[in-house]
């Protein structure tokens, strides 16, 4: 059985103008030791996938269907399983490092209070291991951004520090939501790699959201596109990269502009731009885009079906 | 070979900070001796990470903040030399497309008049009506429709915004583009189509384009130049296709060697040149070679000594005490 399985997730918001349809039914599964790269623009719902899954949906958001960590549900899950799980065995790093660490306490101590709580260890051992994890994530002087406060630290030392304190307890399932986007790519690359050796060697499950189809190539073994709500493709990352088949995933990788080749004149494209959530159409979303599109796509919504490897959303792909 | 288009020689900026009552404050170095030329019809890539400088080195060039030091020349002539009339010849040839084009946009005016109001001061001699049709024009030439114009900015999504934003720059006719971090907001597959029409733009109008990304693929495709940049200094720069087959710097081959490529049978068995920490503060810059704190290669004369300019090969430009080393690929 797989740590993390999926089914049917969707994900709405009450909205004065109506309801908005943020997630409209996707299912995907993590192993342990595995990294999942869920890609996608903006308003394709990747993160309100996640925030739903855990329970941190705003007011206005309900949740539906299921997720299974571990055989636990956790979909409308009661607070004292997600209390016990979120931090502890499930957590996450998001982008914005900053709004992440709380200002007015120093690093050692926001580190320090999550095994406390969590492991229930004193506040010296904790300090021990918080130290021995912002070395794990290859931070510079360990010792002296103990006593320092986030504002001390730059843009991506705050990152490895949400890296470390995610990684406190030792968690099954890490989930990062474009944890590399407002860093450089320098430290990106350094970031990246850590994410490798961890899921190597820790066994730890990796759910990583990010547009940067770069990112996926360096640490992904599976891959979900997602596309207004719903995943358009799902499959082994080497089998998206290699023989794409959705329209969508196709365009997207000839339109990434790539360092191992020269620029040669233009660009392929994907005429328009993403929808956003308040569209909601009766066929296909990638309709209006899409150059293999015909009156079928516009009128239902097509049907997952196997594509090679690949579970795809289209109908104008053969099996 | 002609005369450049826009040079900038030995240029410095600087920006006081913290002085008040009981601090003596410190200079920030944002920019220090920096040289380029642009030849007319190029596409200049500046590259570098954040706090290297790019963007107050684009708005030292467009007149936004004052040099401390060094001199912009444009077609021959100092701008800070420029009379009235040609300060404003100055501002109509040079025009900027910024990185977030909801932003710089006015949100109470029509698409229209935005586009249109530049000429009301750089075009005086055009009727508002020319300028309306002139804006619908620029409009269609960069893929909206002309029933757009009466609309506002807050109802375009951001690839239409930045055409808007070009369409602007580009109704003045200038010879020179600015564009800083100009597409690095958009959706991946909304990149694309802008990065196309700027191409299309260069090719048809010849407008050289001074191109500021920290987006090393974009740059790839884009510029015919690069210049990579770290903590207000040149490290390198050299033709595109020549820097991007062969760096000198070992800032540079890292760089480029961090940029991950998205194949991932190529990227996981690839390595990386992988260098400590971040950048340092501009406020507090390392001596001697500012990239010394992180550089693989560095000896103890890189503490004391500022590497000089030199020029490895016809065109090239490396600032490094030990260019040409080529890094081990490092985990």
């Amino acid at each position: 059985m797989a740590l993390l399985e999926v089914h049917d997730l969707a994900v709405s918001f009450r909205t004065p103008r109506g309801v908005l349809q943020a997630v409209k039914g996707v299912s995907f599964q993590v192993e342990p030791g595995t990294c999942l790269g869920i890609v996608g623009e903006s308003g394709s719902g990747k993160s309100q996938t996640m925030l739903g899954m855990l329970g941190l949906l705003p007011p206005n958001g309900t949740v539906s269907g299921s997720a299974l960590f571990d055989g636990e549900e956790l979909v409308n899950a009661p607070r004292s399983l997600t209390d016990r799980l979120r931090g502890n065995r499930i957590s996450f790093v998001f982008q914005d490092s900053i709004t992440g660490l709380t200002p007015h306490m120093r690093i050692g101590d926001q580190l320090a209070e999550i095994l406390q709580v969590h492991k229930g260890m004193s506040k010296k051992e904790a300090l021990e291991i918080s130290l021995s994890m912002l070395d794990v994530v290859r931070l510079s002087e360990p010792e002296r951004r103990l006593k320092q406060y986030p504002h001390e630290l730059s843009g991506g030392m705050r990152q490895r520090v949400m890296i470390a304190m995610a990684l406190l307890c030792k968690p099954a399932l890490l989930i990062a939501d474009e944890p590399t986007t407002a860093l450089d790519v320098t430290v990106q690359a350094s970031i990246i790699r850590q994410f490798a050796k961890l899921k190597q060697h820790a066994q730890t499950a990796i759910i990583l959201i990010t547009h940067d189809l770069g990112v996926v190539a360096g640490v992904c073994d599976d891959v979900a596109v997602m596309y207004s709500g719903r995943i358009v493709e799902y499959g082994a990352a080497a089998d998206i990269f290699a023989t794409p088949a959705h329209p969508y995933t196709r365009g997207l990788l000839a339109c990434t502009p790539r360092m191992d080749r020269p620029g040669n004149g233009p660009l392929p494209t994907i005429p328009g731009s993403p929808p956003p959530i308040s569209l909601s159409l009766p066929g296909c979303a990638f309709e209006p885009r899409c150059a293999l599109a015909d009156a079928a796509c516009a009128a239902s919504q097509p049907e997952v079906r196997r594509a090679g490897n690949l579970l795809t959303a289209c109908r104008k792909v053969s099996a | 070979m002609n005369a450049p288009l826009l040079s900038v020689e030995g240029l410095d900026v600087t920006f006081p900070i913290g002085s008040g009552l009981f601090s003596k404050g410190k200079t920030l170095h944002a920019v220090s001796d920096v040289s380029l030329h642009l030849n007319p019809g190029e596409c200049l890539g500046i590259v570098g990470e954040s706090g290297c400088g790019k963007s107050t080195l684009a708005r030292a060039i467009l007149g936004f903040v004052q040099p401390a030091r060094g001199r912009i020349v444009w077609q021959g002539r100092d701008i800070s030399q420029l009379d009235k009339a040609g300060r404003r010849q100055f501002r109509k040839s040079v025009q900027p497309v910024f990185q977030n084009p909801l932003g710089s946009l006015n949100p109470r005016m029509t698409v229209g008049d935005i586009i249109a109001e530049p000429l009301e001061t750089l075009r005086p001699d055009i009727t508002p009506s020319a300028r309306r049709a002139l804006a619908v024009d620029w409009l269609e030439r960069l893929g909206l429709t002309a029933d757009m114009a009466d609309r506002y900015p807050m109802e375009f999504s951001g690839g239409q915004a930045q055409r808007i934003a070009i369409a602007r720059a580009m109704i003045s006719e200038p010879d020179l583009l600015i564009c800083d971090e100009a597409v690095s907001a958009l959706d991946v597959s909304v990149k694309a189509q802008i990065i196309n029409l700027l191409y299309d733009l260069q090719r048809e109008t010849g407008v050289s384009i001074l191109f500021i990304s920290h987006d090393l693929a974009i740059v790839r495709q884009i510029a015919t130049r690069v210049m990579v940049m770290y903590l207000g200094k040149l490290m390198e720069d050299g033709p595109a296709r020549e820097l991007f087959a062969h760096q000198y710097h070992p800032y540079t081959q890292a760089l480029l060697s961090a940029v991950p490529i998205p194949d991932p049978v190529m990227e996981q068995s690839r390595r990386h040149i992988l260098l400590k920490d971040d950048v340092p503060s501009p406020l507090d810059p390392p001596s001697g070679c500012v990239f010394r704190t992180r550089c693989p290669v560095v000896k103890p004369n890189c503490i004391l000594e500022i590497p000089a300019i030199t020029h490895p090969e016809k065109d090239r430009q490396v600032a490094c005490h030990y260019k040409g080393v080529q890094l081990e690929e490092t985990d």
